[in-house]
């Protein structure tokens, strides 16, 4: 493929130089684990700017990296309304939940269920868990790489199992502590990367274009609009959807999910871990801004420079043998036109009188592009293989590929990898756990000593790391498994999420009216999923809502049994 | 279990209020650059 051989040998150099470093780092100085504590706790020894950037990196996963500046090019800055509810959620999970974490001393978050309410409570949550995350696992290592195979022209299960296995070298051999100490250095790859690309396109802007002609072309162009205050319940990204939705959506995520769970758990102290909650609180939000506006600088730089119709580089192969062709053709003529138009309006910077004519030629191009998007859904649907027509996750990657300087390809390469392996890492390290811990030493019935349950660890980390490859290798044969584990998210969430909150504020409610709840909440949510009657992103408050209710409502009527029976 | 008593530290005032700082940059560059 045209593009795989820009990848110049310094580029490869870096690449592998960054990535083999951090594996044979991470494994080396995590190498000696012999209790449980230092292989599922990290030791208890881990310091709080270890753990807010651990947390960040399990968050930021590679499609962080390559879809939000796609997003922030299509569709401007307000995706970062979508984390308003974070900080909230950090204050929440700091003053609640890690206090009684610490203080039972729990290896995961489902065994604070059995002291709270039974064992049977919690290995359901822990099962839901497993079934949700382990599906994730293999998308989080899918998803860049089939990003990655389409333009690079690499091969994609070898891709998928490169990824996998490094990942499984480190996580299995030093455990939460491997986690935490290479993800300390993915993210600053990560930072580091992202920071050098931002400047390397303001550099590439016009002489004339500053920083803040910049954000003015941008925001002519209707993208520097932040803040949504409107009700729309069609529009994803309010100020509201964010901080009702995101609160909620937060707090399941970093308060209930173990591979978020398992980050803080291993803070020195209950201190330790609350701190690195609240850096990442502090952080969070700019940094999502501040890699939407890496997106709305690419989307400036191609007010200057020649982008296709259509980012998605196995478009232009399949319409060009296509009935559509000669359609497709003339749509990106007149691309071209409006592209050249804009240039000679925008060649002396940006004046105020010309912002109408911009944003006429703006929004006739955004038709030109959704009529290309109906044409390649219309080839998608007779294509053997899946022609994505949304190329939001090629927009980046394809400016990083065509604009950047030799070596600074690699480290963004790397970037993207980084944080590929940093989520798939603490995947696999909360999997493990859970299964180790929840399950495993839950149910068998003689003693055994620590170094028993470390070699069960890693045993289930791999087990975990090959199935997660598995189920990446499989994942191109599903036309959309992505949305699949999306769903099945939505579908476990909620009810994990509301026996937690069972569990912290409602002291009324006992074990045996939390287990029936979840029971009839998991099936009333599969039904309603199944019938279609519910967006599935609502089913996440539904599934909460409800298995708080039923279990209120069944500790009531057993109450009222108890007094009436005397 | 005994009813947990939950503590207020000033970390948790920072965090808040540097995200309403955020939220209120936002608002300005919206304003702005926004028509």
């Amino acid at each position: 493929m045209e593009i795989a051989s820009k990848l110049h040998e310094i580029d490869w150099i870096i690449l592998s130089i960054t990535l083999l470093f951090i594996v044979v780092y991470g494994t080396y100085v995590t190498r000696k684990n012999s209790n449980v504590t230092d292989y599922i706790k990290g030791g208890n020894d881990t310091k709080w700017w270890t753990i807010g950037l651990s947390v960040m990196a399990t968050q930021a996963s590679a499609i962080t990296f390559l879809s939000t500046p796609g997003q922030a090019f299509h569709s401007g800055m307000g995706f970062v309304q979508f984390y308003f509810g974070l900080p909230i959620a950090m204050v929440i999970i700091c003053v609640v939940f890690i206090p009684i974490y610490h203080k039972l001393k729990v290896y995961t978050a489902y065994e604070f269920l059995e002291g709270r309410f039974d064992a049977k409570t919690r290995t359901l949550t822990a099962f839901l868990f497993l079934i949700q995350r382990g599906l994730a696992a293999g998308i989080t290592i899918f998803a860049p790489a089939i990003i990655l195979s389409a333009v690079l022209g690499w091969d994609l299960l070898s891709l998928n199992i490169i990824i996998g296995f490094l990942v499984i070298i480190y996580t299995v051999s030093g455990g939460t502590k491997a986690v935490n100490v290479t993800q300390k250095q993915q993210m600053i790859v990560i930072f580091l990367g992202m920071l050098i690309a931002f400047f390397m396109i303001l550099s590439q802007l016009p002489e004339d274009i500053t920083f803040s002609k910049a954000l003015t072309i941008a925001g002519a162009s209707d993208k520097m609009q932040v803040l949504d205050f409107s009700f729309d319940l069609n529009n994803r990204y309010t100020v509201w959807t964010g901080f009702i939705g995101g609160t909620f959506l937060m707090l399941s995520y970093f308060g209930t999910d173990q591979s978020q769970v398992q980050r803080y758990l291993s803070g020195k102290s209950v201190r330790e871990s609350q701190l690195g909650l609240i850096f990442n609180g502090l952080l969070k939000v700019p940094m999502q801004f501040f890699i939407l506006l890496v997106g709305v600088m690419v989307f400036v730089f191609y007010q200057f420079n020649a982008s296709p119709l259509n980012f998605n580089p196995k478009v232009k192969d399949e319409v060009a043998n296509s009935v559509y062709a000669e359609q497709y053709k003339s749509l990106e003529t007149e691309h071209i036109e409006i592209e050249n138009k804009k240039k000679i309006l925008l060649v002396d910077g940006f004046q105020d009188n010309e912002r109408t004519q911009i944003q006429a030629l703006n929004k006739r191009d955004l038709e030109l592009k959704e009529s290309a998007r109906v044409i390649i859904d219309k080839i998608d649907e007779t294509a053997i293989e899946k022609l994505e027509s949304n190329d939001k996750d090629y927009v980046f990657i394809h400016f990083i590929l065509n604009n950047l300087p030799r070596g600074l390809i690699g480290l963004l390469l790397a970037v993207i990898l980084s944080a590929a392996m940093s989520s798939t890492a603490s995947e696999l390290n909360a999997l493990a756990s859970t299964t180790a811990m929840d399950l495993y030493k839950r149910n068998i019935k003689e003693e055994k000593s620590e170094a028993h349950y470390v070699k069960a660890s890693k045993w289930f980390t791999l087990a975990w790391g090959i199935l997660a490859i598995l189920v990446a290798c499989i994942a191109n044969l599903f036309d959309n498994l992505i949305q699949l584990v999306n769903i099945i998210g939505s579908i476990f969430y909620g009810n994990v999420l509301g026996i937690f909150l069972l569990a912290f504020f409602i002291k009324y409610v006992k074990g045996n009216a939390v287990f029936i709840a979840a029971i009839i909440t998991q099936t009333i949510i599969i039904i309603t999923w199944y019938l279609d009657v519910l967006p599935y992103l609502w089913l996440n408050l539904l599934g909460c809502i409800l298995v708080m209710s039923i279990a209120v409502l069944l500790q009531s009527f057993k109450r009222k049994q108890i007094l009436t029976n005397g | 279990m005994k009813p947990e008593k939950y503590t207020w530290k000033k970390e948790y005032t920072i965090v808040l209020v540097a995200n309403v700082i955020y939220l209120i940059a936002f608002y300005l560059i919206t304003n702005h650059f926004t028509n």
